[in-house]
């Protein structure tokens, strides 16, 4: 869906985006890193609304440094944008339907699919309210709404749960996870909220001073590795602890209580676990193969230790 | 299947979409449709085409009289005598041309009024508000963007000057005995089309390019009042300094006197002589929309790319 190669843009001396190569295949991708790594500058790019300095990008095909491969490629993305904007006096059916006219819809079909995605986004009576007057969660719903209107391949989310409170922030979750696995959309999420990319994306990119430094499936890089595990135990626990050290392994309490063992390389299963338990007359209550969390791998991504 | 927090399922578009021409269209519709929600500066109009229905009752009139026939409210008791001696002094002292004239010159004035109202805020409102993100994700070429803010403000400025002064020439053609006016003075219309679509094309470039540097509204309107109290003020100074009326080249609205008296045939307005050379006031013209457009280009240019 997406492919870019050797893409750098530099804004005076400050270097936005450093030979930047990155293969995306499809379905919901977050998009990672912290402020000035270069997300909005690589949205742009995609969307042909700035010159790369080198290198090039394409959308499925569709070269956005020509203007007849910018004009297809605009009309197979929908792009919601970070910050507020809207189409002053315009009521929401009103810009929708506009929008979806300059995307290429007939007048007809704008204004049906006007009410079709107003209806989906949640936007009832409010939309033939002037849009001005509208709420932090409803202007995003509405941004989502124009960004939908022509049924576009890829959706371009940049921080759609920027401002909302905590239900408007759940449903529109709902509604990104809903259009990237039931309705099988191509998404790009541009989020600095963690638990955000992670409930609605498959695979993330974590991006660090323009350049790519983690990508891949999040069910992979949060999966278990064999080696760590979460354990709840019962009995006298100090020998117990003192045998496992012998052996290489340290047993860890973390901060929220739970103890947690990492096996030495080479260790092939748990059964040393409980072996010693047994030696020493520990019951093993619970054992569970422990996962990393997104924010460890996104730590990790951009090259600092993790947490403790 | 659908969002578990909403109710609608989403919908897939089984059409296909239009290749991407003329899109400054759908932009020209939606801009009209949004000025328009607001009535009462409408009221802008009102004296516009007050002076239009003056002005066409001065020239049916005019005809009439030439006729040897005079309107029942210039004759209440009946027959005059005398309307031989008016109607031959009607057909010298009112020219069609002239009060065409008086009516784009007029008009122009109410436009600019018009094209402040509905123009300053074209382009720095979509600033302010962010919608060229909006305008610019899409398949929008910055000359469609253009193009559909220009239509806008020049639909309005033409309504307020093309209008008038086409229904006083139309009232000539009807009034005129056996289409007389239509055979001898027909290139009337051409000289209208020429001189509005003129005046429309400089006044909405020129209000445009002023919108696009700023963010809102209220600074653009000063703005056009500024440059064109000062405008005038400067060459008007000028003009009297060097005893040379072509210093009026730097007032675009002189210029624009200066045009349509050229095309109307008429020497001097309100005192204001206009026989500078016309060719000087097209080359005022000109570099006001050349700048303007050049002004535009870079603006947007600057939008698209922020967006």
């Amino acid at each position: 869906m997406i492919e870019i190669h050797g893409l750098s843009k530099s804004y005076g001396s400050v270097r936005a985006l450093d030979g930047l190569e990155l293969t995306l295949a499809g379905g919901p991708v977050g998009l990672l890193g912290p402020n000035g790594a270069g997300k909005t500058t690589l949205i742009k790019l995609l969307l042909g609304l700035l010159e790369p300095d080198a290198g090039s990008a394409t959308i499925a095909g569709q070269d956005p440094t020509t203007p007849a491969g910018r004009r297809a490629l605009r009309a197979s993305v929908g792009y919601m944008p970070e910050s507020d904007c809207l189409i002053p006096r315009m009521n929401g059916v009103e810009l929708v339907t506009t929008l979806g006219r300059l995307s290429g819809l007939t007048a007809t079909d704008a204004l049906t699919r006007a009410h079709e995605v107003l209806d989906y986004v949640g936007l009832d009576e409010a939309r033939y309210r002037i849009a001005d007057d509208y709420s932090t969660g409803m202007k995003q719903r509405l941004k989502l709404a124009q960004a939908l209107v022509h049924d576009p391949a890829l959706l371009l989310l940049d921080e759609p749960t920027n401002g909302l409170d905590p239900k408007g922030r759940r449903e529109m979750l709902e509604l990104v996870h809903d259009l990237g696995h039931a309705q099988e959309k191509n998404i790009l999420l541009c989020s600095h909220l963690l638990p955000d990319v992670e409930a609605t994306c498959r695979d993330v990119v974590v991006l660090k001073q323009g350049r790519v430094t983690l990508t891949g499936a999040i069910e992979e890089l949060t999966g278990a590795d064999g080696r760590g595990f979460e354990l709840e135990l019962d009995g006298e626990l100090a020998p117990f602890e003192a045998a496992l050290a012998a052996d290489g392994i340290a047993l860890r309490r973390e901060r929220d209580g739970r103890r947690t063992v990492e096996l030495p390389a080479g260790a092939r299963d748990a059964d040393v676990l409980f072996a010693l338990a047994a030696r020493h007359e520990v019951r093993i209550l619970a054992l569970r193969e422990r996962r990393a969390t997104l924010e460890q791998v996104f730590l990790a991504g951009l090259g600092r230790e993790e947490r403790p | 299947m659908k969002a578990t927090t909403h109710t609608e399922v989403y919908r897939r578009f089984q059409g296909r979409l239009a290749p991407a021409r003329l899109r400054c269209l759908p932009l020209l519709a939606a801009g009209v449709r949004v000025a328009l929600k607001r009535k009462w500066p409408l009221l802008l109009y009102l004296p516009p085409f007050g002076a239009m229905l003056v002005l066409s009752f001065i020239v049916y009139t005019k005809f009439l009289l030439e006729e040897g026939l005079a309107p029942a409210v210039l004759t209440p008791a009946g027959a005059n005598p005398g309307t031989q001696v008016i109607g031959s002094l009607a057909g010298t002292l009112i020219e069609v041309h002239t009060i065409v004239f008086w009516s784009v010159f007029g008009m122009g004035q109410f436009a600019l009024l018009i094209a402040g109202w509905y123009g300053a805020g074209l382009i720095a409102e979509d600033r302010r508000r962010g919608a060229h993100l909006l305008y610019f994700a899409r398949p929008l070429s910055k000359l469609d963007y253009l193009l559909g803010k220009l239509g806008v403000v020049a639909c309005f400025i033409g309504a307020g000057v093309l209008v008038p002064a086409l229904a006083i020439a139309l009232t000539a053609v009807f009034a005129a005995p056996g289409w007389s006016f239509l055979t001898e003075h027909g290139s009337i219309f051409l000289d209208i089309l020429l001189y509005t679509s003129v005046h429309t094309f400089v006044l909405a470039s020129f209000m445009l390019a002023i919108s696009s540097l700023f963010k809102r509204w209220a600074y653009a309107v000063v703005t056009i009042a500024g440059y064109v109290l000062l405008s005038s003020g400067l060459a008007n100074l000028l003009s009297w300094l060097n005893r040379d009326q072509s210093w009026q080249v730097l007032s675009p609205t002189r210029c624009l006197w200066r045009l349509a008296a050229s095309i109307f045939e008429v020497e001097q307005v309100v005192g204001v002589r206009l026989d500078w050379s016309p060719a000087l006031a097209w080359s005022g013209l000109g570099g006001v929309v050349a700048l303007s457009w050049l002004v535009l280009w870079l603006r947007v240019r600057r939008m698209e790319s922020v967006a």
